[in-house]
């Protein structure tokens, strides 16, 4: 073990390493850096701040449970925001069979309208504050159903392709081409929109 | 030695053990203990929807600051003088602490929700120790009780 | 109108997924066809918005608050897993044995300290005991002001304090 203060200038490869050993504290360390994006990572599959909490933290325990698993052939955060999606999708499957679809949700499974949208010819983001943009981002995000953020994330966040999302989303990448355009044409009129609402 | 030797003489040592630890057991406090108890709400909405509640000070702002919400409201504050016997302080309608001393300087605190016990908690404390308990409550809000020992 | 199939290979396109000759295709009519460079213009659009979107979310619990938790769950497991390995229970006599030795070496001491030491009751120890049938409970302190935090989780609403009925604050 190291001194308490020293764990901080170990790179993560190290931390790792000694946390496979049962190194409580190399693992309290990776828990610090990495505990923000692991749980923006959540957050925006579930939008929901106390699950996204939850989450986040059995991700780091299940990560604990399969550290001796981890050959290195990614990045720690990258196999951790893995594990994390995983488990996000797993509630989201769950929370789905517990309540009925909504008719919005049922509407967007369909299809079919944002084929026929008129594009958003302006940029709606443009000269936004970050912080504004954001909170735009955010608002809009909430309104997406479950099925739609999750391909918008997987796509733009985790940078996933498309065949690994439809292995991940467990559905043909048809479908998933098909829902990621909804999402973004969706998207773009609630920003475009929320961009109306605010100009005088 | 056979295995009954051994148990008498076990036996033995229990019962000179416990005539020991009896003769010097924990002073019981002579006098009685104060304690302030505060009952809190956390929120993120600015202002609380009842009017009589106000924002919490700074200083137990600060003890609060690990938690979530963005705001916290007293609810209501209560001053307890504790002797022999447990006190029962009503913080809400549906709130109520235990207070009991123990022996060896121990405070034994129980909180109670709507006629359920919510939990249990022993602790050793002296003047101005805090013992911060809370929980989630509905709408994404949160409840806290503080108890310091004031004397 | 672009037909549904045109407007998924522009999207493709822009995430890189098109093979390169339908690719050449989409970009001739990207630059042919205002629909489809509007279509284009939109999506990207997006992309740009949603960059960065994530890096502003912070988790809104302090480090060793979150870390505490963790690290519970954590040592639960490990001591599940230790309790599944217990070897196979002594006999009643090894047992009432093992318990009378310590005990009977302990009164020794005891009676010792009394006499040399003259001992009163007090003891340092500070250690929180709590108990909640419902409720799992998390527990951390600071030392800087003689704090404890007992926090009791794992149930969404908790009958303490319930400020949607104006009568529970009362």
């Amino acid at each position: 073990m190291l001194n308490e203060s020293s764990y901080s200038s170990v790179d993560d490869k190290a931390l790792v390493q000694l946390a496979q050993k049962g190194d409580m504290l190399a693992f309290e360390e990776l828990v610090a850096r990495h505990r923000d994006k692991i749980y923006a990572r959540a957050y925006s599959m579930m939008r929901n701040e106390e699950e996204a909490i939850d989450l986040s933290q059995e991700a780091w325990v299940k990560a604990w449970q399969r550290l001796v698993q981890f050959q290195g052939e990614s990045s720690f955060a990258t196999w951790l925001t893995r594990i994390t999606i995983n488990l996000c999708l797993d509630q989201i499957r769950k929370n789905k069979r517990q309540r009925s679809e909504s008719i919005e949700e049922m509407d967007e499974e369909s299809g079919g309208v944002e084929r026929q949208m008129e594009p958003v010819t302006f940029n709606p983001t443009e000269r936004l504050e970050r912080g504004e943009l954001r909170a735009r981002i955010d608002e809009a995000m909430k309104k997406l159903s479950h099925e739609h953020r999750t391909v918008l994330v997987l796509c733009e966040f985790e940078e996933m392709e498309y065949k690994e999302i439809a292995k991940v989303m467990g559905c043909s990448i048809g479908t998933i081409m098909s829902r990621l355009f909804y999402a973004r044409r969706r998207l773009a009129a609630l920003l475009a929109d929320l961009k109306r609402k605010d100009t005088p | 030695m056979t295995a009954r030797t051994s148990i008498l003489k076990g036996a033995l040592s229990l019962w000179l053990a416990l005539i020991a630890l009896s003769l010097f057991a924990g002073a019981v406090r002579a006098d009685d203990v104060k304690f302030e108890a505060v009952l809190i709400w956390g929120t993120n909405d600015e202002k609380s929807p009842d009017p009589s509640h106000k924002p919490v000070s700074e200083a137990v702002a600060k003890k609060l600051k690990d938690f979530k919400w963005s705001h916290y409201f007293e609810v209501a504050r209560k001053n307890v003088s504790v002797s022999k016997d447990e006190k029962r302080v009503q913080m809400s309608k549906d709130c109520t602490i235990v207070i009991k001393l123990l022996e060896n300087n121990r405070v034994e605190v129980t909180l109670i929700g709507k006629g359920k016990t919510v939990g249990t908690m022993k602790k050793e404390m002296k003047k101005g120790s805090c013992l911060v308990t809370g929980g989630n409550s509905s709408n994404s809000t949160g409840w806290f009780i503080i108890i310091k020992q004031t004397d | 109108m672009m037909d549904q199939e045109t407007q998924i290979k522009i999207q493709a396109f822009l995430d890189g997924e098109l093979a390169e000759n339908e690719a050449r295709k989409i970009t001739a009519l990207i630059a042919r066809d205002r629909e489809a460079a509007a279509l284009h213009a939109e999506l990207k659009n997006t992309r740009r918005a949603l960059a960065g979107a994530e890096q502003g979310i912070t988790l809104p619990e302090s480090r060793d608050f979150y870390w505490s938790k963790i690290r519970r769950q954590i040592e639960q497991l490990d001591q599940s897993s230790q309790l599944q390995s217990v070897p196979a229970a002594p006999s009643f006599w090894e047992s009432v044995n093992r318990l009378l030795k310590p005990v009977s070496a302990l009164a020794i001491v005891v009676l010792l300290g009394m006499m040399v030491f003259n001992l009163t009751g007090s003891d340092s120890g500070s250690d929180l005991l709590v108990a909640s049938s419902d409720m799992d409970t998390i527990t951390f302190r600071d030392d800087s002001d003689d704090t404890t935090f007992v926090w009791f989780a794992d149930k969404p609403e908790n009958d303490v304090a319930n400020v949607g009925d104006d009568t529970t604050l009362n």
